[in-house]
């Protein structure tokens, strides 16, 4: 069953986006110097098969881009030479366009693009400048052909059915070329009334006959309505295979052919010597020609000898299969029901006191391990690798260079590792806002940089890696660093950090992910106001991640952001408070501690606090704050979790720590509204739901006596 | 225990009847998709008191409400005799924690008596219809003022 | 009995319009993604016609129609190729290649019945 024609057109743009990936791998190879013989070839066919679809499916701002961009490539292509820099910029702009077009065409937007009209015009400069021959457009050419037919005609059309006398014979070449003059003659039929005359008599003896040449010729008597044109067309193929003679010839009104419809023959009045009664031709005519393939086909056995077929193997692409995510996100929670089940089943039968050496042990523990492995397979289904992510990281770096006039490069690694494909869409915005920033604020213009000593060309490096089941991505620049008393400075005069307060630098460093936060002095375009670092936290902290910053003055900053490698998972501490299990994301937890009575310091008369290395942190009450219990009072060899809310920390007391381990998360009906602090469930092996707590939340949204004041945290200076 | 009691005239709905707190509800079968009985519940923390907890449907998280709470009755002390009716409203699952299920019955949907304006209690808003069957009085409850929690209702 | 016609083209849009075009005529289609793959599916099957692109990765256009000519048992079959423009150049060379006849791409579907049509019946 073929596929409708929106089907095919969604499978267009999806064909295109790698059409964009193999095109902008190729100019990068191009621009770095890295390109082969076949890069270009790649590149032009990547092109080439983008226009194809558009024009099938009238996308015209599209067709309008692609040819030009395929005539420029057409002529790199040609001429076997290396575009130059400013050629390739050209070349990556109109690719970028290409994918700005694609994704308005998605939406059916036929809008142009900015920069659009002034790509166009560029690529027509480089066609001119660098096409071997004149580019000659196809209408002054078909115009051309069609004047000269016109010549072999008579004057004046008629519009009364004329008649065109035909007069085809094929040569030598006819047959070698695959083209059969019983199919080209049959197609005449289509067009209206046909009287064929077959001349024969070229034919030699049987032992002189050469099966692939044509011997035969034919005159045609046809009566339509068509114009020569079309008659013309008929002929296509074989007009330079052939002696071709068409020639109309003109009715006198008061000259009306007897047509006898039976015969589908046109008898005239004064018929000319050639029309022949043409019935025993017709008759034979084809069987002449039939017979003639046959005879071709045989000797064809006969004269060659057999070459067995050669072995030709396909191409070894990947094959692969387009599956609707909702199925697939189905897949992950079953297979994560599946695992819980598993688990379930596992406690049961350990419960009920079977001979720990029974083969039903050793069953489970298989059974354990491939649920689990199962689950890691399906859990990477979606994944994809952030190759993609990575080229639009690339032309956010191409653009931004433009638009701040700096020159700068963009160095990636890892571009085959694999995330969530949910993730990686969580990371565009993101990504964008740190390169922006690095090029704007970080990376000097050329003249400064080149008196530092760095080259002239800013280099940002963007990398990607797995590491114990998390994925870290790197972004680093090597530009002027962020100015560290600068920031503490700022941060001080905006209340933000006390003003005695002693960070150190990392803390100091961290302090840009604060809201509010910009040590930028003036607006700038780019980036907007330097502000928007505390969104990228949160973005990231939203998908489970955490985000970290370093700078060096002088030598640049890095932003190492670390994530899960999927959405529904979470790596977690499952802890008992008040006798109800709990699950606490690993992300927040910095660290976990057992209490001693020195800890614990008295503020005011009834905060209390402890003091770790330094520093003074609110206790919260895990069992009170979720509604369990009165708050504790003594919290000697409690065991209290610490947890990190932007730059400040808060301890959380629970009762017991169970064990760490990797949750599956189950989302809760939002029918009765949601629950402060609780973000999720998670069902244990015990089948206990467990609930997953969002302690930031919790912290926030704790009653006051529990909570942090910072008058206190300034006493305790 | 599930009987059917057939009337004389084509039935139209079948309805599940349960008892809260003394008193008889009913639900057209339709919203019903399993009874389970009661099993130890995760609670909710800071959730609204109707909210009785959660359970594991089978590795689904199901909220259960307490109906008498929900009800302004009340607040159900669950055994293992309680029932938990699984219902589907609004596209969603939710549980509804009630003493016991008497019956299924059927009956033509147009033999639902009008409310009397009795001008009584918070319970009034959830009944859209009383029933009589056999002198028994049962409430139609309005599965849809159960489930949607505004901020007047909300704890 | 419908014709067998193998389409060739590395453009998986390309292939699902023309599958879509001919198999609404009434032809049965084969179809490959480049030169060498389509000399492999000529291996097992003799179509009636061949449709083929030009600008294909492994093996292109003009290679596949060499090498196909040089089979004795594929010697006189009917072979269209795909072209964006109907430049005499490009036909000229088409037809050097062996090339039977040619389409316009964007094909127009009632042309390339009709091109099938003279070619191979």
């Amino acid at each position: 069953m073929s596929a409708s024609i929106a089907e095919i057109r969604d499978s267009f743009f999806q064909e295109c986006t790698s059409h964009l990936e193999a095109l902008q791998d190729g100019l990068s190879e191009i621009e770095n110097g890295t390109a082969n013989e076949e890069t270009i070839h790649e590149v032009f066919r990547a092109v080439h098969s983008i226009k194809g679809g558009a024009a099938a499916f009238d996308i015209v701002t599209l067709v309008k881009l692609a040819h030009r961009f395929e005539t420029a490539l057409e002529a790199v292509r040609s001429k076997q030479a290396t575009p130059d820099k400013k050629a390739v910029k050209l070349f990556l702009r109109a690719c970028d366009l290409l994918g700005d077009l694609l994704r308005l065409a998605g939406t059916e937007n036929t809008e142009e693009p900015e920069g659009f009209r002034t790509c166009l015009s560029e690529l027509d400069a480089y066609i001119q400048n660098n096409a071997e021959s004149p580019v000659k457009s196809k209408s002054t050419e078909k115009a051309a052909s069609n004047a000269q037919d016109r010549e072999i005609t008579s004057v004046g059309i008629q519009q009364a059915e004329p008649i065109f006398d035909i007069i085809f014979e094929p040569n030598s070449e006819i047959f070698p070329s695959g083209n059969e003059p019983l199919y080209v003659l049959k197609s005449l039929y289509e067009l209206g009334h046909v009287t064929v005359t077959c001349d024969t008599s070229k034919i030699p003896c049987l032992s002189d006959l050469n099966p692939e040449t044509s011997y035969l010729s034919w005159k045609v008597e046809l009566l339509t309505t068509c114009d020569l044109d079309e008659v013309r067309e008929v002929f296509d193929f074989v007009e330079d295979l052939c002696v071709l003679n068409i020639s109309e010839r003109q009715q006198a009104h008061s000259h009306t052919p007897n047509l006898d419809l039976r015969s589908n023959r046109v008898t005239e009045p004064d018929s000319n010597a050639e029309q022949q009664p043409a019935e025993p031709f017709q008759i034979t005519q084809p069987d002449a020609l039939s017979r003639q393939s046959s005879v071709k086909a045989s000797a064809e056995k006969a004269r060659f000898e057999s070459r067995p077929p050669e072995e030709i193997t396909a191409p070894a692409a990947k094959p692969t299969v387009r599956v609707d995510l909702d199925r697939v996100d189905l897949l992950v929670n079953q297979i994560g029901e599946l695992v819980i089940n598993q688990a379930v089943l596992a406690q049961s039968i350990a419960t009920t006191g079977l001979n720990k050496d029974a083969s039903i042990f050793a069953a489970l523990e298989d059974f354990s391990q491939l649920a689990s492995d199962l689950q890691d397979s399906v859990m990477m289904i979606r994944a994809q690798p952030v190759k993609t992510l990575f080229q639009r990281m690339a032309r956010v770096v191409r653009e931004t260079s433009r638009t701040t006039q700096k020159d700068v490069r963009l160095l990636t690694e890892g571009e085959s590792t694999e995330i969530d494909k949910t993730v990686i869409e969580g990371l565009f915005d993101p990504l964008t806002h740190i390169i922006r920033n690095a090029i704007d604020h970080g990376i000097e213009c050329p003249a400064e940089r080149s008196e530092c000593g760095k080259p002239e060309i800013g280099e940002i490096h963007l990398t990607a890696r797995h590491k114990s089941g998390r994925v870290t991505i790197e972004i680093s620049d090597d530009g002027r660093g962020i100015n560290r008393s600068e920031i503490l400075r700022k941060a001080k005069e905006t209340g933000l950090v006390d003003q005695s307060a002693k960070l150190s630098i990392s803390e100091v460093d961290n302090l840009l992910f604060l809201p509010g936060f910009s040590s930028s002095n003036s607006i700038s375009n780019v980036s907007g106001r330097g502000v928007g670092l505390d969104i990228v936290r949160n973005s990231i902290a939203a998908m489970g991640g955490r985000i970290f910053v370093t700078t060096t003055e002088m030598k640049g900053t890095v932003f190492n952001i670390d994530l899960p490698l999927t959405l529904a998972v979470q790596d977690g501490l499952v802890v008992e408070v008040s006798h109800n299990t709990h699950v606490i994301p690993l992300s927040n937890i910095v660290e976990t501690l057992i209490l001693k009575n020195s800890d614990i310091h008295l503020f005011g008369s009834s905060t209390k606090m402890i003091k770790i290395r330094d520093k003074f942190l609110p206790i919260i009450d895990l069992g009170a704050a979720l509604g369990y219990r009165k708050r504790k009072s003594h919290f000697d060899g409690c065991i209290v979790l610490l947890i990190a809310q932007e730059e400040n920390y808060f301890a959380l007391i629970v009762d017991t720590i169970i064990e760490q381990r990797q949750v599956v998360i189950k989302a809760l009906q939002n029918n009765i509204g949601t629950c402060p602090g609780v973000s999720g469930a998670t069902i244990l092996g015990d089948g206990k739901i467990a609930l997953i707590l969002d302690p930031i939340d919790i912290v926030k949204t704790t009653a006051p006596q529990n909570r942090f004041r910072k008058e206190e945290f300034s006493l305790a200076g | 225990m599930h009987e059917t009691n057939k009337l004389d005239r084509p039935a139209d709905s079948e309805l599940l009847s349960f008892w809260v707190n003394g008193q008889e509800y009913t639900i057209d079968v339709m919203f019903v998709r399993e009874l389970r009985g009661w099993s130890k519940s995760t609670p909710l923390p800071h959730a609204p008191d109707f909210v009785h907890g959660v359970i594991n449907l089978r590795g689904t998280i199901l909220t259960v409400l307490d109906l008498a709470c929900r009800l302004g009755l009340r607040p159900i002390n669950a055994t293992e005799r309680n029932v938990i009716i699984v219902a589907e409203i609004q596209g969603e699952i939710v549980g509804l924690l009630v003493d016991r299920v008497s019956d299924i019955f059927s009956i033509p949907t147009n033999s639902q008596q009008a409310l009397p304006d009795i001008g009584s209690g918070s319970g009034q808003r959830f009944v859209t219809a009383i029933l009589t069957i056999e002198d028994r009085l049962i409430r139609v409850l309005d599965l849809n003022a159960i489930v949607n929690v505004d901020a007047a209702n909300a704890a | 009995m419908s014709l067998n016609i193998l389409a060739v083209d590395d453009s998986r849009t390309m292939r699902d319009m023309l599958n879509l075009a001919l198999g609404q005529a009434g032809f049965t289609t084969h179809l490959a993604e480049d030169g060498e793959h389509g000399l492999k599916v000529l291996t097992q099957l003799a179509p009636d016609a061949i449709i083929t692109d030009i600008n294909m990765p492994n093996l292109d256009g003009f290679g596949f129609i060499d090498a196909v000519r040089k089979q004795q048992k594929h010697r006189g079959i009917p072979i269209l190729v795909l072209t964006t423009e109907s430049a005499p150049e490009l036909r000229a060379r088409a037809r050097k290649a062996g090339a039977t006849g040619w389409i316009v791409k964007p094909f127009d579907p009632t042309k390339l019945v009709q091109a099938i049509t003279k070619v191979a019946g």
